[in-house]
C-alpha cells in the first residue's frame, strides 16, 4: 500500500452531486487522495494550500459553457494536467479542448471502470512524456 | 540565410496533395510529398520537417485502412513524434481515432478535410509555427573560428553513428544545428556563435552570444548532441544540478529544444564576471600556480561542494564496477590500444618503452586488471562524471562552472578529483613539456605516499627546472590535498582508493587517440606504477 505522500493527487470538479460522489467514491477505492468540490473558484483554496498542486484536475460537466471555458483556462494557466469529462462532446469541441491544453477528454455518462482506466492512462501519459515535451507544455521548471 | 518552413505531406490522394502543396507553397513554406508510408518514411529518412501533414485513412473505401496512423505509431517508435510537428487532416477521422492521435502520439492538430477552407488553413499552419515549432527562420548565425556548422558537428555521435566528413549526414546534421539555434533563439534577430568543445558521448558545445530588438543579451553556452542523451543530460541535471544551486553562481537551464535528430540544453551561467570565461584547459595554459590552486580550491569547495557533502555513510564500494560502468572501457580495447596503436611500447607481461633505458622494465598493469574486483570501503556521493578540461568554466574572477551533465550521477566520491588529476598530469602537460623520463620521475615521487596524511609532505619532494612539470607536479598535489579533505572524516587514512581511480582513469586515458604518443606513454606508465603500488 502506498504511503498518503506517495499516493496520487486528484481534484475532482463537478456541480451535479450524483457524478461528483461517483467519481470520488471510484477514484478512492482506486487509491487516489481526492479531493472533491462543486465550485468552479480555481485554484480551490483548501486543496492547494494543504497538499500543493494535484497531479490531475478532473472537470465533470454537462456541457462546455462559456463559464467552463473561462475554468479550463484558469486550470490549465496553472499548468496543471486536465481531464474533461462532458456529455455532448463532438469533433469540434473535442478537438478545441485538446487544442487548447486538455490532457484528455471523455464521454460523460462513464461508468467507475472506465473513469479509473482514463485517469490512470492521463497519470502515465503525463509521467512518460519526455523532457522536450514536458519543458514545451509547462516550460523549464 | 533564407530559409523556409519545411513541411512533409503524406495523402494518397493526388487532388489532395496539390492542393495543399500549392496553398502552402504560395504561403512561403518548402514543401515535400508522399503518396505512401514508405514514401513518407524515406523522405523523413532524408531530410527534415518541421511540420508533418498527415491523412488517416488512405484509400476512401477501406475503412480498417488507417496507415497514418500507423505511421503515427512508428513516428512515436522512433522518437520522432516531438521532433516534427505532425497535424492529422481527415475526411473519415472518427473522435477515437482523434483521441488516440492527441493522447498517444503528441499530434498538434486534427484537421477535418470535409471543412478545409485555403486561406484558413494557410493561416492554421502560420500558427503551428509560431506556436508549436517556435522558430525564428529569420534569424542570422554568425559563426566564429569556423566557417559554419558543418565544421562543428563532425564526430556528432548519433544513435550510435559517427557524423563522418563530407558525407549526406553531416550536411543534414548541420542543417539541423542551424535549425536548433533558430529554435533555441526565437526571440533574438542574430546571434553570434563559436564552437566551445567537444562534450562527452559525442555531443558538442557552442559559446552564444545572442543579439535582440533592444540589444545585446547574455552569453551562454549550448550543448548539443543526439537528442535522447541531450534528454538524459537534462534529466541528471534536474536531478543531480539543479537541487544543489546556490551561492550566485550556478549553471542554469534556460531552454531545451530539439529537432528531428539533436536536441540542446541552452546553459547560463549565472554570476560570471563580465563575459570573459574560459574552459579550465586554456584558463591553465595561461594562469600562474597560485591561480590555478585559487580555482581548483574554489571548485571543490564552493561549486561542488554540495555533492561532496552530501556522501553519507562509510560502505563497501566495488570500485571496478564504479569505474568500468563510467568509463565504458574493455580488457579487450585497452589490448587494442596497446597492442595496435602504442607501437614505441614492447613486452607483454613486462613492457619496455622505447624512450627509456633498455633496463627499466614495466609490469603490464592490463592483464593484471582483468577479473579483478577493487573494493574498498569509502563514500558515495553525486559527481560529475566528466571532469574533463572542457567541462569546467572559469571566469575572470576565478569563479567556476560546470557543463555537461550526461555522466552526472551517484558514484566514488574521487572520480571527479581523479579525473582532474589525470587529466592535468597526461593531457595538460603538453608532449613538448616533459620527456618521458621527466614524466616517470614525478609519478614515482607522486606514488611514494603511501597514506593520505603524507600528501603536503609531497610538495617538496620533487625539485625540477622544468617549469611546466612544476606546475604540473604541484597542481597535482593541491588536487590530491583537496582529495584528501573531502574524505576527512573517514578514520582509515586510506589514500589507496585514490589510487585505484587514477589507475582507472590511466587505462581508459590508453583509448585516447588524439593525445600524443608521449601523453599516451605516460597513461601506461602511470597505471604500471599505480598497479604495482596497488600490489596488483
Amino acid at each position: 500500500m502506498e504511503s498518503s505522500s506517495q499516493r496520487k493527487r486528484i481534484v475532482v470538479i463537478d456541480r451535479q452531486e450524483h457524478w461528483r460522489k461517483l467519481s470520488v467514491q471510484a477514484l478512492t477505492e482506486a487509491g487516489f487522495l481526492v479531493h472533491a468540490v462543486d465550485s468552479y473558484e480555481y485554484p480551490p483554496p483548501s486543496s492547494h494550500s494543504q497538499n500543493g498542486a494535484p497531479d490531475l484536475v478532473v472537470l465533470g460537466c454537462a456541457r462546455i459553457g462559456l463559464e467552463e471555458q473561462a475554468l479550463i483556462s484558469r486550470i490549465l494557466e496553472q499548468k496543471e494536467p486536465l481531464l474533461v469529462l462532458s456529455t455532448a462532446l463532438s469533433w469540434k469541441v473535442m478537438r478545441a479542448l485538446f487544442l487548447v491544453g486538455a490532457s484528455d477528454v471523455e464521454d460523460k455518462p462513464y461508468d467507475p471502470g472506465r473513469l479509473i482506466e482514463v485517469v490512470q492512462e492521463a497519470l502515465a501519459s503525463t509521467a512518460s512524456r519526455d523532457n522536450y515535451k514536458a519543458v514545451e507544455q509547462e516550460g523549464v521548471s | 540565410m533564407n530559409r523556409q518552413g519545411r513541411i512533409l505531406i503524406m495523402d494518397d490522394e493526388e487532388r489532395w496533395r496539390k492542393l495543399l502543396a500549392s496553398t502552402l507553397e504560395d504561403g512561403g513554406f518548402l514543401v515535400d510529398v508522399a503518396e505512401t508510408v514508405q514514401g513518407a518514411l524515406l523522405c523523413l529518412d532524408e531530410s527534415f520537417y518541421h511540420v508533418l501533414i498527415l491523412d488517416i485513412r488512405m484509400y476512401d473505401p477501406d475503412t480498417n485502412n488507417v496507415e497514418g496512423m500507423e505511421l503515427l505509431r512508428t513516428l512515436d517508435e522512433r522518437g520522432m513524434s516531438s521532433g516534427t510537428k505532425i497535424i492529422m487532416l481527415s475526411a473519415y477521422g472518427t473522435t477515437k481515432q482523434m483521441r488516440a492521435a492527441f493522447t498517444k502520439y503528441g499530434v498538434v492538430d486534427f484537421l477535418d478535410k470535409n471543412e478545409f477552407d485555403n486561406l484558413q488553413f494557410l493561416e492554421q499552419m502560420r500558427q503551428t509555427f509560431k506556436e508549436q515549432v517556435g522558430i525564428n527562420l529569420g534569424l542570422a548565425v554568425h559563426w566564429q573560428q569556423v566557417s559554419g556548422p558543418d565544421q562543428v558537428v563532425t564526430n556528432l555521435v548519433l544513435e550510435k553513428e559517427r557524423v563522418k566528413r563530407d558525407t549526406p549526414l553531416q550536411t543534414r546534421v548541420a542543417a539541423e544545428l542551424d535549425d536548433l539555434l533558430c529554435r533555441l533563439f526565437h526571440q533574438a534577430e542574430s546571434v553570434m556563435v563559436r564552437p566551445l568543445a567537444p562534450g562527452a558521448g559525442g555531443t558538442s558545445v557552442l559559446w552564444v552570444q545572442p543579439f535582440y530588438a533592444s540589444g545585446g543579451g547574455q552569453s551562454v553556452v549550448i550543448k548539443f548532441g543526439g537528442f535522447r542523451k541531450i534528454d538524459r543530460e537534462y534529466s541528471n541535471f534536474k536531478a543531480y544540478v539543479q537541487p544543489f544551486i546556490g551561492g550566485g553562481r550556478s549553471t542554469t537551464v534556460l531552454d531545451l529544444r530539439r529537432t528531428p535528430l539533436l536536441g540542446g540544453i541552452l546553459y547560463s551561467l549565472l554570476g560570471t564576471a563580465g563575459d570573459r570565461v574560459l574552459d579550465f584547459g586554456t584558463f591553465y595554459r595561461h594562469a600562474d600556480l597560485a591561480e590555478v590552486k585559487s580555482v581548483l580550491t574554489r571548485l571543490f569547495r564552493d561549486t561542488c561542494g554540495s555533492w561532496y557533502a552530501n556522501s553519507g555513510k562509510l560502505q563497501p564500494c566495488d570500485l571496478t564496477a564504479d569505474y568500468k560502468e563510467l568509463l565504458g572501457f574493455s580488457v579487450e580495447s585497452l589490448k587494442e590500444a596497446l597492442n595496435d596503436r602504442l607501437k614505441s611500447v614492447q613486452g607483454k607481461t613486462m613492457l619496455q618503452f622505447r624512450s627509456l633505458p633498455p633496463d627499466r622494465r614495466f609490469t603490464n598493469p592490463i592483464p593484471l586488471v582483468l577479473d579483478k574486483r577493487l573494493v574498498r570501503s569509502t563514500y558515495i556521493c553525486t559527481t560529475h562524471g566528466d571532469f574533463n578540461e572542457n567541462n569546467i568554466l572559469v571566469d575572470g574572477a576565478g569563479h567556476t562552472w560546470l557543463i555537461d551533465f550526461y555522466r552526472t550521477g551517484p558514484g566514488h566520491i574521487f572520480r571527479d578529483v581523479a579525473e582532474l588529476d589525470s587529466v592535468v598530469r597526461m593531457q595538460l602537460l603538453s608532449p613538448e613539456d616533459a620527456s618521458l623520463e621527466e614524466r616517470l620521475q614525478m609519478e614515482e615521487t607522486l606514488l611514494a605516499c603511501e597514506r593520505f596524511s603524507q600528501v603536503d609532505g609531497l610538495a617538496a619532494e620533487f625539485p625540477t627546472k622544468n617549469r611546466a612539470l612544476a606546475k604540473t607536479y604541484a597542481t597535482v598535489v593541491h588536487l590530491r590535498s583537496l582529495a584528501r579533505t573531502l574524505v576527512d572524516q573517514n578514520p582509515a587514512d586510506d589514500i589507496s582508493e585514490y589510487y585505484v581511480a587514477l589507475l582507472y582513469y590511466a587505462l581508459n586515458m590508453l583509448r585516447f587517440y588524439w593525445l600524443s604518443p608521449v601523453q599516451r606513454e605516460h597513461a601506461l606508465l602511470s597505471a604500471s606504477l599505480l598497479a604495482d603500488r596497488l600490489g596488483l
